[in-house]
């Protein structure tokens, strides 16, 4: 009985606390599922730590079954179990978490990008983010050719992910021309990019952006077998009008570019300026709508043309396409970085996706932890249960109180503190004066 | 024996019990009563008030101590003259605080008057021991309503920067006590986001010249508009001889020293100058306009548009010859002023009466949007005679340039950020004259939160609990009397407890 009593509450203890960690990983695991062991980090972590406990749970359960009798090494196994039930739990984080450890590893492998908060419990919407970040790039990638539809179908891309060595390459190849020929290059003229990245994009901050002279390297090159462009007159929401033009083929000898980014590349996706208090004028609107609409492939050649102007290695020297929303009776002039046409990420994502197998391994040490954190109290519960169950069955008997509870006022004290003992030791000195 | 072991463990924790209930209760209380205090957000005597109530405990600990060694035997005298200590020094603070500081008080009030606030600023010194509290976390949340109106950072309240690496590759330096970081021209270093004292500064220099001047009915911006044009025009005037790197004794200006060389400033905006890659030089813009011009005369699709567009378009006007590599900033110009809209446009730039745009307001425009300032050359306004002018000048520059840049414009109409999503800013809750008195009531405050506050909430804890401390220290003794009554009672084992 006992011995069915102990193997269930060894259950309740750390193998249900496993279940739970793997249960609650499931989705992270499912998210990061083409980035190899990472995704499972915390999951493992989990394993490891029952591991230690079962190796300690059968020795002292050993150690007291050898001591029977012994009471007080029987309670020395009990304790053991206990401590080692708390610090392989709760105290293991205490440790990680109270000196800000795991904070501060994340904020310095993603630069402050990501913060320790937004997954501690939030974790699955952290796999989410993580997880669509490579499925977007996929998508943008055999969009523009880079990843051949030859090799796979889209699916198939999106399904290997990760794990498929082409895709491994490109996100390392690609990722390096956008760090060294982009960010670094705005790092190392002043604040402006930090400006830019905190919110503090003034005109001012644009202007230096796009005209300070920056120094590249030619030699880092960009792969892009395809221009994807995005369409720069939008009339119609649901018409023909999509985001992004079809994909013109490059030469072969163009397909390895050296890419000089833009901080509108860097900071990704569009920026859309309201012109509809312009628009507020007949006289304008009607220039707009007949531009817009009856003319639209003339005012699409120029703007077209005042891309190539940003172009030019005398301006800004990367594209920044200039573009006009008239969908839906408003108007909104488009500022639209390059990035997604060459299958990127804005700067910051397309960091996290460098480094996202690492990233995964830490949101998976999320659930763990938390896991690891509620049900700590429960593996301890059934610990202690687990060793007064030992102590009853191989402790012996409990000793005699040595002071009974009879009220006999002739027995001499024994001091039992320290106050106690200062006390008699002064009376013992007065009555030997 | 055991049951006078028992009465002894009940008199232990009584008497513990008791001592807890004095002085560190008392310490507890401070602390929480000191909290607003603490938090504030500009005081720097956040720990007095636990300090003074850990002083007085100490004086009543030593107290303790002098009295044990003084009455050895005498145990009730020691209670009664440790009971009187604690009075005195619970009571002391009521009697200071009321008695010395209410002097102390009612001073600064008046040098705050004289220095411009007015008695209906100031509430009566009583309230401020009541209050104390609610007026520092209402000066919490006025500040902290102010950064974000000038899109300062609470967290930065002590300013940061965003680099300290300026744009030309030179350095700024922290400065702790000016809380600001400062390139070695002595200006604001480009990534440098305001602290609260810099940006209340920079607006009281603004504002208070300002305000001067108008009182005298001068117009300071346009006064500082002619100084430089002053500057600019005299070929003898320092700041000609400064870019001419002219020797430092044959400056007007006493003391004068170059930042670091007599060449700096042909360093800096020279040919191929340290500062003239990071704005739009005259240069600069007639490369993009040639490449614009290129670009877009080389596109056919515009030449049939501005064909249709032919007889809409002003006479005389042949945007087809423009569009060309040769397009300048000298071909636009002359283009406008010839089709006669020179003077309009610069009316629309502030140049009103002018009968042509010229290249100065064309560049006055731009400098709104792309300058750079050396961070090792002096700035124009650097030379300006007038003391008040020149304060006003670099006011006007961190304010609105500096403050442009960083997203946070300290003065104007429309303050804070001003990007593209926000081109005009933020209204300014703040005229010249709210903001110079609220900066002196914001000082009059900080005084009171390192000086007043710590002894109001020592004050106040004292007054609830200057009786309890010394009935409780009383009671501690006496339960100390107690448990030795109850060891007297234990008897010695032979041979035992050593």
């Amino acid at each position: 009985m006992k011995k069915v009593l102990k193997t269930l509450l060894y259950i309740i203890g750390f193998p249900a606390l496993l279940a739970l960690v793997v249960y609650n990983s499931l989705y992270v695991i499912e998210e990061g599922s083409t980035y190899g062991f990472w995704p499972f980090i915390g999951t493992i972590i989990a394993a490891v730590c029952l591991l230690v406990y079962t190796i300690v749970f059968i020795v002292t359960g050993k150690n007291s079954k050898k001591n029977r009798g012994n009471r007080k090494k029987v309670m020395k196994s009990v304790a053991t179990l206990v401590i080692i039930a708390f610090v392989l739990t709760a105290g293991i984080w205490l440790v990680i978490d109270i000196p800000m450890v795991l904070p501060d590893i994340l904020n310095t492998a993603t630069s402050g990008t990501l913060g320790f908060d937004d997954g501690r419990e939030d974790y699955n919407s952290l796999a989410t983010v993580h997880g669509k970040l490579l499925d977007d790039w996929i998508g943008w990638n055999v969009d523009n050719g880079n990843l051949s539809e030859d090799l796979h179908s889209r699916e198939e891309w999106i399904e290997l992910g990760y794990s498929a060595p082409e895709v491994k390459e490109l996100i390392a190849h690609n990722f390096k021309s956008m760090d060294q020929n982009g960010y670094v290059t705005f790092t190392s003229n002043g604040p402006w990019i930090n400006l830019a990245n905190d919110n503090r994009l003034t005109i001012p901050v644009l202007v230096h952006l796009l005209l300070n002279e920056r120094k590249f390297n030619e030699e880092i090159t960009f792969t892009l077998v395809a221009d994807v462009t995005p369409n720069l007159v939008k009339t119609d929401a649901e018409g023909d009008n999509m985001d992004y033009n079809d994909a013109v083929v490059r030469d072969e000898e163009d397909q390895e570019v050296a890419v000089h980014w833009t901080i509108l590349d860097m900071q990704g996706g569009s920026m859309t300026i309201n012109l509809d208090s312009l628009a507020a004028d007949p006289k304008v609107k009607g220039i707009v709508d007949l531009l817009a609409i009856t003319m639209q492939p003339i005012l699409e050649s120029i703007l077209t043309s005042v891309k190539d102007v940003i172009a030019d290695p005398n301006v800004a020297g990367s594209e920044i396409y200039i573009g006009l929303d008239a969908t839906e009776g408003h108007y909104d002039l488009v500022l639209t970085s390059a990035v997604q046409g060459r299958g990127m990420h804005g700067y910051q994502s397309s960091a996290w996706l460098n480094s996202n197998n690492l990233l995964f391994a830490v949101i998976s040490i999320f659930p763990a932890r938390q896991w690891l954190y509620i049900w700590g109290g429960i593996v301890i519960f059934a610990s202690l249960a687990v060793g007064a169950l030992r102590l009853k069955e191989f402790g012996g008997k409990k000793e005699e109180v040595e002071d009974d509870e009879d009220d006999d006022d002739d027995q001499p004290v024994v001091a039992k503190n320290p106050y106690e003992k200062a006390f008699l030791t002064a009376t013992r000195a007065r009555n030997k004066m | 024996m055991v049951k006078v072991r028992r009465k002894i463990t009940i008199l232990r924790v009584l008497q513990v019990v008791f001592y807890a209930l004095g002085f560190p209760l008392f310490l507890h209380m401070v602390m929480l009563a000191n909290r607003s205090t603490a938090d504030s957000l500009v005081a720097n005597n956040g720990y007095l008030a636990i300090i003074i109530a850990a002083a007085l405990w100490v004086v009543v600990i030593l107290a303790q101590l002098l009295f044990r060694a003084i009455c050895r035997k005498n145990r009730m005298t020691r209670a009664v003259l440790v009971a009187l200590i604690a009075a005195i020094i619970t009571i002391a603070p009521i009697v200071y605080s009321d008695f010395v500081v209410k002097g102390q008080y009612d001073e600064l009030v008046d040098k705050y008057i004289e220095l411009g606030l007015t008695e209906k600023d100031f509430t009566n010194y009583e309230d401020q021991i009541t209050n104390y509290a609610s007026y520092a976390e209402e000066m919490n949340a006025n500040i902290e309503a102010y950064m974000e109106l000038y899109n300062l950072e609470i967290e930065a309240i002590e300013g940061k920067t965003y680099s300290a690496i300026n744009t030309d590759g030179t350095e700024s330096e922290l400065n702790e006590e000016d809380q600001a970081w400062y390139s070695s021209n002595g200006m604001f270093g480009d990534g440098y986001l305001f602290s609260f004292k810099q940006a209340l500064a920079v607006q009281e220099a603004y504002y208070s010249n300002k305000l001067a001047f108008a009182a005298e009915g001068r117009d300071i911006d346009q006064e500082l508009a002619n100084a430089i044009l002053a500057l600019k025009s005299d070929m003898n005037s320092d700041w000609n001889k400064y870019k001419a790197g002219a020797s430092e004794s044959s400056f007007s200006m006493e003391g004068f020293e170059y930042v670091s060389s007599q060449d700096e400033y042909e360093l800096a905006y020279g040919e191929n100058g340290t500062a003239t890659k990071y704005y739009v030089t005259e240069a600069r813009l007639d490369t993009i306009l040639s490449v614009l011009g290129g670009t877009l005369g080389a596109n056919p699709d515009i030449s049939g548009l501005l064909g249709l567009l032919g007889g809409a378009l002003p006479e005389g006007l042949d945007i087809n010859a423009l569009l060309s590599e040769n397009l300048s900033v000298d071909q636009l110009l002359g283009v406008v002023n010839g089709l006669g809209l020179g003077a309009t446009l610069a009316g629309l730039l502030g140049n009103e009466g002018a009968t042509e745009l010229t290249k100065a307001d064309l560049f006055n425009l731009l400098e709104g949007y792309s300058n750079y300032q050396s961070p090792t050359t002096y700035p124009v306004f650097y030379f300006i005679e007038d003391e008040a002018l020149r304060e006003y000048a670099y006011a006007n520059y961190y304010a609105n340039i500096h403050g442009g840049k960083v997203g946070a414009v300290l003065v104007g109409d429309y303050v804070g950020l001003k990007n593209l999503d926000n081109m005009t800013g933020t209204p300014n809750a703040y005229t010249g004259e709210q903001l110079l008195n609220q900066k002196l009531y914001w000082e009059f405050q900080t005084e009171l939160l390192n000086n007043f506050y710590p002894i109001f909430s020592v004050r106040a804890i004292c007054l609830k609990m200057s009786a309890v401390i010394v009935f409780c220290i009383a009671a501690a003794y006496f339960f100390t009397a107690k448990i030795d009554e109850q060891y007297a009672q234990l008897k010695l084992k032979k041979g035992g407890n050593k």
